[in-house]
């Protein structure tokens, strides 16, 4: 469809683009209709669904043990994360209480894991605004992560590793040295990008200023995690309404208030800082723990008693909720993931008109999204 | 009529020893190679040079592009074997990395993506999904595998395969490229 | 403060400190219009689950505190024969996504809702996947139109 328009006195007319569903820096198959007048977009239609492969409906006719593997595809970045909230969900069903140790270990997994999906959305962004050698650094770092999860557990990226009742494994010499190397690179890293990457000419001139998000929007369209952060709303669910054993350790939150791509950038940046911090309590936490348990006493075949149950975490990409309701059979009646990349990414339609195509891609890698949580 | 210097036909020049009734016996390709000539067919070079300059489309659609990336980094470096130059336009690239599900939305891009690049092409399948649908084969949204869709070259298994097995399926394709007549994998186990 | 407030349409859950039944669908939007004007500004979640045997959908509506991390689940159930419930998009913009996605899945529909199209499945997909009495019929895929 095409019309003419004449502002400012001269001519022009809106079009549309097709953005995706294969572009490289769509981070999968985002699809994104963009009326365009001339460079500037004034309208966007995004459209979803291009990884949709019903992981809801196939979760109710799988037994819970068989439905757990399905939630590491839902955020593959971080595939401990997910386990979370379903098991969290399912585990308040049950009525199961977890040893202090297996909750020390979840969350050490946990923490290890939003380091290594910070450094994806770190390294994509820098290489979608054109840097390509931006994005060798810290998938080098997200290698010692994931040979921590390797050493663990045995799996790379999707682990399966939170089980219901506790955790797969307990920790192992091999953890302890790859443990060692990630306290040892992770620093040098974060200060190395802090000097490559903060103060760059062309990326301050790609970042500051662009997408910005006020403090009201975030949270009308319930953003969460960093992409709030950025825009001045100190909210952080490990804090706020602690799950596992939160509440043991004392979590700085950094919050930015600018709220654009950069204030994005930088809050995972500084939140990289705080996680490294909180991995490493963690770890001399269970250091100090005595050996004991990582699993609690739980039946062979589970059957949760009906009802419904509700379970929220903090993801690397927001906050990821799970509800699970039950018949007291084999399998759920329904599982629902609240995925926050999906809710993160409803803002597009609003924040991108005005821009230039080249800040669509600013914005949307700044959003850190991953399609597999949106599609579900 | 004297040939100062034949490397074709050395006998039959300045030897004193050689039998008249060979005149035409040719030295064997390795024999020529240790004197710095190569004996092909076109197309034999053609299939050389492809499998060492393999062009990947830069299609990711699920868990395993994620582990695609990680191939072409630093640990991995796919690009020892000459696959990194990821393309992003189909009309560059000459191998299709289905790295994901197919859903029924995502199936007419992927077929329409095939259509677009230029012969010779190839496919290759990374992880379960691609293969035959994977855990998600029962979806009322998901294609059971991209051999649904597009005639796909090397499987490789995993959910998602690791880093070093998505490099031997890349060097399976080569080799398939490099020996066409070979039917079945040919490992060197040492 | 919700059970004070709207002490005729809303119901505590037993066992539970968070959990209320919203009695009528009339009583939704009002009281999602004072959990918002009480600070609860997060609308984490929209859902539903099927009930096909009691012959309904339960909506579940989390809302959350920034402030506290306090959370609110409202619960409310629709009738099958006529899934209808009124858009709290008004309320939070978040709905906007949420109540399509709802749609897209249940078909439930939402009143006054500015845009309700399927958002996962594609245009012309028929039926309602979530749905316990959805049967899955594999489309005839007739192949893209050549490229000449």
């Amino acid at each position: 469809m095409i019309n003419m328009t004449n502002e400012n006195g001269h001519y022009s007319e809106v079009y549309q683009l097709n953005f995706g569903p294969q572009h490289p820096s769509t981070h999968g198959v985002l699809h994104m209709l963009v009326e365009m007048d001339g460079e500037t977009c004034v309208g966007v239609d995004t459209k979803i669904g291009y990884l949709h492969r019903g992981m809801e409906k196939l979760l109710e006719s799988r037994t819970y043990l068989q439905g757990l593997p399905y939630t590491d595809r839902l955020d593959y970045l971080a595939g401990v994360n997910n386990n979370l909230p379903y098991v969290l969900a399912v585990e308040k069903l049950l009525g199961v209480e977890v040893p202090a140790r297996a909750n020390l270990l979840r969350m050490l997994t946990c923490e290890i894991m939003r380091l290594a999906s910070y450094m994806v959305g770190i390294g994509i962004y820098i290489m979608d605004l054109g840097a390509v050698s931006g994005v060798f650094y810290p998938f080098q770092q997200r290698e010692y992560a994931l040979d921590c999860m390797s050493a663990l557990c045995g799996a790379r990226m999707t682990q399966s590793y939170i089980r219901y009742g506790g955790v797969q494994a307990d920790i192992n010499e091999e953890f302890d040295a790859t443990m060692q190397k990630l306290f040892d690179e992770v620093p040098r890293f974060i200060e190395m990008y802090h000097k490559l990457i903060d103060e760059n000419e062309i990326f301050l001139t790609r970042t500051k200023g662009i997408g910005v998000i006020s403090a009201e929007d975030a949270m009308d369209y319930a953003l969460t995690g960093p992409n709030l952060r950025a825009s001045g709303v100190d909210y952080d669910l490990r804090r706020d309404a602690p799950y596992c054993l939160y509440d043991r350790f004392n979590i700085k939150v950094p919050v930015l208030t600018a709220g654009d791509c950069h204030a994005r950038y930088m809050q995972r940046m500084l939140e990289c800082e705080e996680i490294l911090q909180l991995i490493k309590e963690i770890y001399a936490a269970l250091q100090a723990e005595p050996a004991g348990e990582i699993m609690a006493k739980i039946p062979k075949v589970l059957k949760p008693a009906a009802g419904e149950a509700y379970a929220q975490t903090e993801n690397p990409k927001g906050i990821m909720g799970c509800l699970v309701a039950s018949e007291g059979k084999l399998n759920p009646l329904r599982v629902h993931f609240r995925r926050p990349s999906f809710d993160n990414i409803a803002i597009f339609e609003k924040i991108m008109p005005g821009h230039k195509v080249a800040d669509l891609v600013s914005i949307i890698a700044s959003f850190d999204i991953v399609l597999g949580e949106i599609d579900g | 009529m004297a040939l100062k210097t034949n490397i074709l036909f050395p006998r039959k020049v300045g030897m004193p020893d050689g039998d008249p009734s060979q005149i035409h016996d040719l030295l064997t390709p390795e024999e020529l190679e240790s004197r710095g000539i190569l004996f092909t067919s076109l197309d034999k070079l053609f299939r050389w040079g492809t499998g060492w300059s393999l062009w990947p489309l830069q299609f990711g659609l699920a868990c395993c592009a994620i582990e695609m990336i990680c191939t072409t980094q630093s640990r991995f470096d796919m690009s020892r074997f000459g696959f990194e130059v990821f393309r992003n336009s189909p009309r560059q690239a000459d191998v299709m990395l289905v790295a994901g599900t197919i859903t029924e939305k995502m199936r007419p891009s992927v077929e329409l993506l095939y259509h677009q690049m230029p012969e010779p092409k190839w496919v290759i399948a990374i992880g379960s999904c691609a293969i035959s649908g994977g855990p998600f084969v029962d979806s009322y949204s998901v294609v059971a595998g991209a051999d649904k869709v597009v005639p796909v070259d090397v499987y490789i298994p995993g959910c998602p395969p690791r880093p070093e097995a998505i490099i031997d399926g890349m060097l399976q394709l080569k080799a398939k490229l490099r020996y066409p007549e070979r039917q079945k994998v040919v490992r060197d186990v040492k | 403060m919700v059970q004070q407030k709207f002490s005729q349409m809303v119901e505590l859950l037993p066992d539970t400190d968070c959990e209320y039944r919203v009695m009528s669908l009339q009583a939704l939007l009002p009281i999602c219009q004072e959990l918002k004007a009480a600070g609860y500004a997060f609308l984490a979640d929209i859902t539903a689950v099927d009930y096909l045997n009691e012959g309904y959908f339960r909506l579940l509506y989390q809302v959350c505190n920034y402030q506290n991390g306090d959370i609110i689940v409202l619960k409310v159930d629709v009738s099958r024969d006529e899934p209808l419930v009124e858009s709290v998009c008004p309320v939070w913009a978040a709905a906007n996504w949420l109540e399509r996605e709802v749609y897209d899945m249940f078909g439930i529909v939402f009143k006054n809702h500015p845009r309700l199209e399927r958002i996962l499945m594609w245009e012309g997909f028929e039926g309602w996947p979530l749905r316990k009495d959805f049967v899955h019929q594999p489309t005839k895929y007739q192949g893209r139109r050549r490229l000449d």
